[in-house]
């Protein structure tokens, strides 16, 4: 690869803090973090990327100067949906289907929430509005569904009521007609009237945010689009400017929600597209690793305080999600799966009205925080039982930068204890258990939902609260590898740096099997077309033969719409007899011997060309390196509360004393600046290259549960 | 005995499974009733056969499963063995009506059975005289798709192909029904690996006593929140406008009686069985009870239907609507007896709540029952046939301090879906012309019902024909239903207009008016019809809003101004049914209350037992003046439906109308009741017998 500067830098800004990760040339790697700054974010970005310049002995305006890219993750449009702050929007859609967006096909009431507040049937709503009813304009116009023109578009109308709602403040516009995936003109021609009414607004129309079927998923992403754009815009204007003042001269390259990068006019254009895109480049950066780790097959954990999200790399392929939501919108773009659910450090204990311990979904939150943290938080959470139990280190700083208060913890669980559970202790593990439980229950859910079983997977860690929460969790499905990713307070931000090494292409494609010739040779161009796509966008950043490529096509019934993906080999003679024959055996597998009706019509759906890069130099940080000599020698214990044995007796590391080539044995934590690392009693931990792996070897109670669980099942 | 925290790490994990196991049956479904609607529902059920969990979707077809598994017990007995699947859709042996295919399942762990699983989709066609199945016109079973008792389609593993090649050959859509049924098969399957995993992790015992303990709490749990209510009786009506043939009006009554922590629900006085398919079995009595009473009961508890059910005693008459038996037609059981027996319950629960302050955020006011829907067939213009079913979206019912949810749905199908009007075309000849919610169609009340859909559908050249079959209730007469003095949300409507100019509507701006001046119509005053749609016919249909909460001349008054600006409310709605006057001030427009009777307001509502009024001593005594009155001496008024909602204008409303009740001292609301021909009386009645914890 052609090294321009010396540095690539990450920055990644999060609810709390914004991070920065600074990789060299030769594979070294700082990171420091800042506060975020919502009001004006770019200054948090400033201040970390100052933070980790210090941390590198440089000065900022060095460092930027040495920069060879500059990767960014903001949560500015994300933030923009949340606080509703976006532009005020007016959307020009079809008349008569004006209510579209506030319909929501009906759904919208439960959209993207949990089953707890979905069950709970008569406390639904409907999130806020983002275009004010007033603001929405009917169109007079009507394309049926082949694209045929029904009634020839208003254009005067149009420009009334575009004139009146400019007057009246509206700066950005969303453009979202019926059928206008089978026939465009009409939205472009609207985009034309509203530039020239309104030049300085931001105008979007749907056939080219989401050219999908469905006017309301298709209207809701063109709103959310135009809704978010001039913010968005108007940051990126203010980084660029902020950083250019500081010598920064390679150009910031942005990551998008699916994992992809693109340079600032198309964020700019496309602002919907760094929707959460925080999340995926954690997920991204697991993928990255994944040909150096032990398994290919990785469920991505993101544990934080006060949620657990949970991605899935197959096969060193990142997964998508098919049905994002965003603030009870579902929305329709490329986007990483992240399934989250409401438990982390600080999720809140309780009992409920019949006396059973619950925890999570509330929580304590950064603030007040747990009981420990002393910050006026009265409420007993995850993190003062993991303290009471001896995980945390009653004497050093957590991640917020606060010494936890033990007697504090002990008060507030004390307020649970009962005669099942008599003693704080009791209280303590029992929450424990139950946090831990439900994380691997959404592991579960993630992976049954795929069809595949979770032990075929290796768990790897990240976000704060990772390296304390992952061998439990994985001890609670049967996952037998964790993998702590290297900093795992700031790996979104790293993970970042590794987004280009994949790249995924697709293209719908309608044909019922038998295939014909003519349609055999249309399969082969689409695909070839799409691996040159492919092959295109990732040679930007590395040379092309280091890209392999994976072909792949959906596969469902005529009449389904789930498709499922079953790899292509063009060279084979008998497509048909093939395809059908790995289609039903997947189908099989995914859903059980008697799930398949043999004699429907099957179809192809679309076709997949996923681009990814073999792991080199960049990855170096994972390369073997040789064993020191072979045991700690540890100097500190202390007592720690586990689940299978009860307090023990358990060894005390500090970051520093686990280094590389060695191994420890359970029962050992390792506590690093804001992070513990626990090695549970049966677990060996291993250090290589700055990269911790969890295996489980003993003969914990929970690895016993394992292995009969196993032989029940084969 | 298994441990508290085991008990909540499986509780937790079963629910996930039960959930799971219909998400990826929906992702096999082969029809858009089930992946994109979401008419389905999963349960997993005790070794009894009672159920512990309902899945999210439609909870009527989750509760009817322990009645299935019962069926198929007396059925096949003893020969039960692991690896069986049965199948049934006979409404007379738990399944709720033809189209909603049952497939239940036992699970066996080394010999012992130690579960059920069952799973329904709403299927698109299973015979029958009408394309979709709902069978306008059968005055009897014979006339309706076949049904067909327990089967055991799959035998210890081995998937029997006669049964299936029987089940197939009477459907329309044969293939989609093909789909459907392994992926229902293929989900029992996946469950018993699950639960097995479960067994293998805690053992058989501790599997049995978990479910023992979920059912025991939940049963608690309800009996509790029973007991805290006052004890009382309360009589409640409701009315099916159609029986499919003709269109007579049905009543369905409901008096339920409480004593600390017993209820009874007796159903005494409901109609006999009608000779068109609007009863239900037995079945849907059971569901249209369930459906109201398990999410009412258990929050933050799991969906345990099977202990719910232990808590109540049902008093019906066989051979009644709602408690039909054979040959009754019953292929629209479920919008029909089966709903109107959960409408019933929702106004009684509505009452009972009122009267007690922890209660009182689950107070709701009757929605729309999705009772107005409709199935499209014919041949698409390349000669294939479609069958495409057109669900109808009506308001959810007002919250005690929350306006009811627009374009919600039925509250009882939580993930409920409406198809994009992209996909409706993609898939069917028609056009639709608009979908938009219908102003005026939420109740009138301080918090409004949500609001109805409406949609008007047309014939896309070159295809020249289509058959609709159009099935509702509430043409005639209202299902929803206000609460403590909110009035009912519009009535539903199917008018068929015909020789309309389709382009220039589209081009212009008018909606049913403009429909109505250019072309001849006609109601289907039918509810319940069999139409061809040809070139220049246009379908309006009309869902109705929700019920409204509370007298509406208490809702403030910037909250009908915004309901004005954004189109939800008409200005002159706003006059007749919430008494303020919209005019145009230098500033925009302004709402003034034209009636005064804003002192309400100023009456902290949270701090009384129902809306506006408390119980003492035998009588209701008013907040705002504190005159004690009882029903009789209350003040009345009668008034049409199109009074209280303007959208109502297409009905007579077949010689009923509402009943207002309200304080003798300041005319504040009491109750919006519905009366019957010939009479000015109300239909529900309330009686206190002692004082429930929220009884002054």
């Amino acid at each position: 690869m052609e090294v321009v500067g010396r540095y690539r830098i990450a920055v990644d800004i999060g609810g709390t803090f914004t991070d920065s990760v600074v990789e060299s040339a030769d594979g070294q790697v700082w990171s420091a973090k800042a506060r975020t700054t919502p009001d004006d974010p770019s200054r948090g970005v400033l201040d970390s990327v100052r933070a980790v310049a210090d941390s590198m002995g440089l000065t900022l305006g060095r460092l930027l100067a040495a920069c060879q890219t500059f990767l960014h993750g903001s949560t500015v449009a994300t933030n923009i949906m949340i606080t509703r702050t976006g532009a005020r929007t007016a959307l020009l859609t079809t008349r008569g289907h004006e209510d579209a967006i506030r319909i929501g096909r009906g759904r919208q009431r439960v959209a993207g929430l949990s089953e707890s507040e979905i069950t709970h049937i008569t406390q639904h709503s409907k999130p806020r509005p983002i275009v004010h009813p007033r603001d929405v304009v009917g169109v007079k116009e009507r394309v049926d569904v082949d694209g045929t023109v029904v009634v020839s578009l208003d254009e005067e109308h149009a420009r009334r009521e575009l004139t009146r709602l400019a007057a009246q403040g509206v700066q950005s516009v969303a453009i979202s007609l019926l059928w206008s995936i089978s026939n465009p003109d009409h939205e472009q021609r609207l985009r034309d009237i509203a530039l020239e009414v309104m030049p300085e607004a931001f105008v979007s129309i749907s056939s080219e945010v989401a050219p999908v079927l469905g006017e309301y998923e298709r209207t809701t992403s063109t709103v959310v689009n135009a809704y978010v754009g001039p913010a968005v815009a108007r940051y990126i204007g203010r980084l660029e400017l902020l950083l250019a003042e500081f010598e920064l001269t390679a150009p910031i390259v942005y990551t998008l929600a699916d994992g992809g990068l693109a340079d600032a006019e198309t964020v700019k254009r496309r602002p919907l597209a760094t929707l959460d895109s925080g999340p995926a480049a954690g997920v991204l950066g697991v993928a990255a690793l994944s040909d150096t780790l032990t398994s290919r097959n990785l469920l991505c954990s993101d544990v934080g305080g006060t949620t657990f999200d949970v991605g899935v790399v197959s096969s060193g392929v990142v997964e998508h999600d098919a049905y994002p939501v965003v603030d009870q919108y579902e929305l329709r773009l490329p986007k990483v799966l992240i399934k989250s659910v409401g438990a982390g450090g600080g999720s809140i204990a309780r009992l409920d009205a019949r006396g059973v311990l619950r925890v999570g979904p509330q929580s304590a939150s950064a603030s007040p925080g747990p009981a420990c943290y002393g910050l006026g938080g009265t409420a007993p959470t995850v993190t003062d039982a993991y303290l009471v139990l001896g995980f945390l280190d009653p004497s050093a700083p957590l991640a917020a930068g606060i010494v936890p208060n033990l007697e504090a913890a002990r008060a507030a669980l004390m307020a649970l204890t009962s005669d099942e559970r008599p003693s704080v202790v009791d209280v303590a593990a029992s929450i424990v258990r139950i946090a831990e439980s439900q994380m691997a229950d959404l592991l579960h859910r993630v992976t049954m939902e795929r069809g595949v079983d979770p032990r075929e997977f290796a768990l790897a860690v990240y976000g704060g609260a990772g390296p304390l929460f992952g061998p439990a969790i994985a001890d609670n499905i049967g996952i037998e590898t964790v993998h702590i990713m290297p900093n795992p307070g700031s790996f979104s931000a790293r993970g970042m740096l590794k987004t280009a090494l994949s790249w995924t292409a697709e293209s719908s494609f309608l044909a019922k099997l038998p295939l014909t010739d003519d349609r055999v040779g249309d399969l082969r161009d689409c695909s070839s077309e799409l691996a040159a796509e492919v092959t295109k966008t990732l040679s930007r950043h590395v040379s092309s033969d280091r890209v392999s490529l994976r072909v792949s096509v959906g596969m469902r019934f005529a009449l389904q719409s789930h498709s499922i993906d079953i790899p292509l080999d063009l060279s084979r003679a008998s497509l048909t007899t093939e395809l059908r024959a790995a289609f039903v055996a997947r189908y099989r597998q995914l859903y059980g011997p008697n799930s398949i009706y043999e004699p429907g019509t099957i179809e192809i759906s679309y076709v997949r060309v996923i681009g990814s890069v073999s792991a080199d130099q960049e990855n170096s940080v994972m390369q073997e390196a040789k064993p020191r000599n072979g045991n700690t020698q540890v100097t500190q214990t202390r007592p720690v509360y586990f689940a299978a044995t009860g307090w023990v007796q358990t060894s005390i590391l500090r970051e520093g004393d686990f280094l590389d080539g060695m191994t420890v044995t359970g029962p050992t934590i390792v506590h690093g600046p804001g992070e513990t690392l626990v090695v549970p009693p049966g677990w060996l931990g291993s250090s290589t290259n700055r990269l911790v792996t969890l295996r489980a070897s003993g003969r914990s109670r929970a690895a016993d549960a394992v292995s009969k669980r196993k032989g029940a099942t084969r | 005995m298994i441990d508290d925290v085991t008990f909540e790490v499986m509780r937790h994990r079963l629910w996930e499974i039960n959930n799971e196991i219909g998400v990826l049956a929906a992702r096999m479904a082969a029809t858009p009733a089930v992946y994109e609607t979401g008419d389905y529902n999963t349960g997993l059920l005790d070794r009894h056969g009672r159920g512990v969990f309902s899945g999210v979707g439609v909870i009527r077809m989750a509760t009817v499963l322990d009645l299935v598994v019962a069926s198929v017990k007396s059925t096949f007995g003893e020969s039960i063995g692991p690896g069986d699947v049965f199948l049934t859709n006979d409404p007379f042996a738990g399944a709720l009506h033809a189209m909603d295919v049952a497939v239940v399942a036992p699970v066996f762990v080394s010999e012992a059975l130690v579960s059920w699983t069952g799973i329904v989709f709403h299927e698109p066609d299973v015979g029958g005289p009408t394309p979709g199945s709902w069978s306008v016109g059968a005055t009897d079973a014979y006339q309706e798709p076949p049904l067909i008792p327990p089967q055991r389609i799959v035998l210890r593993g081995v998937l029997q192909r006669d049964i299936e090649a029987a089940f197939l050959r009477n459907s329309r859509t044969p293939e989609a029904l093909a789909i459907n049924l392994h992926a229902k098969i293929g989900a029992q399957e996946l469950a018993r690996v699950r639960i097995s995993e479960v067994i293998e992790e805690i053992g058989i015992d501790d599997y049995v006593a978990l479910l023992e303990r979920i059912l025991h709490d939940v049963r608690s749990t309800v009996r509790e929140q029973l007991a805290v209510m006052p004890d009382g009786e309360w009589q409640v009506s409701t009315y099916i406008d159609h029986d499919g043939v003709t269109p007579a009006i049905y009543e369905l009554k409901l008096t339920a009686r409480k004593h600390a922590d017993r209820l009874v629900l007796d159903f005494t006085g409901t109609s006999p069985q009608a000779p068109g398919p609007i009863n239900c079995a037995w079945s849907g009595l059971v569901a249209g009870i369930l459906e109201v009473l398990v999410p009412l009961f258990c929050i933050d508890l799991p969906w345990s239907h099977g202990a719910v059910a232990e808590c109540f005693e049902i008093v019906s008459e066989p051979g009644t609507i709602n408690n039909a038996t054979h040959p009754a037609p019953t292929s629209m059981a479920t919008i029909n007896a089966c709903q109107s027996t959960s409408d019933l319950v929702w106004q009684v629960l509505a009452m009972m709540n009122g009267w007690v302050s922890s209660r009182r955020a689950e107070v709701i006011a009757v929605g729309y029952a999705g009772a107005n829907s409709g199935v499209s067939s014919g041949r698409l213009a390349n000669g294939s046939p479609f069958v495409l079913s057109l669900s109808g979206l009506g308001g959810g019912g007002a919250r005690f301090g929350h306006d009811g949810v627009d374009s919600g749905g039925n509250i009882i199908a939580p993930i409920f879906a409406i198809p994009n009007v992209e996909r409706l075309e993609s898939l069917s000849p028609l056009l639709w012309l608009w979908r938009r919610e219908l102003p005026d169609s939420g109740g009138a009340g301080e918090w409004r019902g949500g609001m109805g859909v409406e949609f008007a559908v047309t014939l896309r050249p070159p295809v020249e024909q289509a058959e609709v079959t159009v099935f509702s209730t509430s043409w005639a007469v209202p299902a929803t239903r206000g609460a403590h003095g909110g009035f009912p949300g519009g009535l539903q409507s199917n008018v068929f207009f015909s020789g309309v100019d389709v382009p220039s509507i589209l081009a212009g701006d008018g909606f049913a008016d403009a429909l109505q001046a250019g072309s001849a119509h006609e109601l289907v005053g039918a509810g319940k019809a069999r139409l061809i749609l040809g070139p220049g016919d246009v379908w309006l249909s009309e869902a109705s809003g929700g019920g409204g909460f509370g007298d509406p001349r208490a809702r403030d008054v910037q909250a009908i101004l915004d309901d004005v600006l954004s189109g939800r409310v008409t200005a002159a709605h706003a006059l007749t049914g919430y008494g303020v006057q919209i005019t145009n001030g230098p500033d925009g427009p302004v709402g003034v209350r034209a009636e005064e009777l804003s002192p309400l307001r100023e009456l902290e509502t949270s701090a009384l037992s129902g809306s506006f009024f408390d119980f003492t001593d035998g009588k209701y005594q008013c907040r705002r003046c504190s005159t004690r009155f009882d029903t009789p001496t209350a003040a009345r008024r009668s008034l049409s439906f199109a009074h209280a909602s303007p959208v109502s204008r297409w009905s007579d409303g077949a010689g009923f109308g509402l009943a207002v009740l309200s304080c003798p001292g300041c005319t504040a609301i009491f109750r919006v009741d519905v009366h019957r021909p010939g009479s000015t009386e109300g239909d529900t009645a309330e009686h206190l017998a002692s004082k429930g914890e929220g009884v002054a």
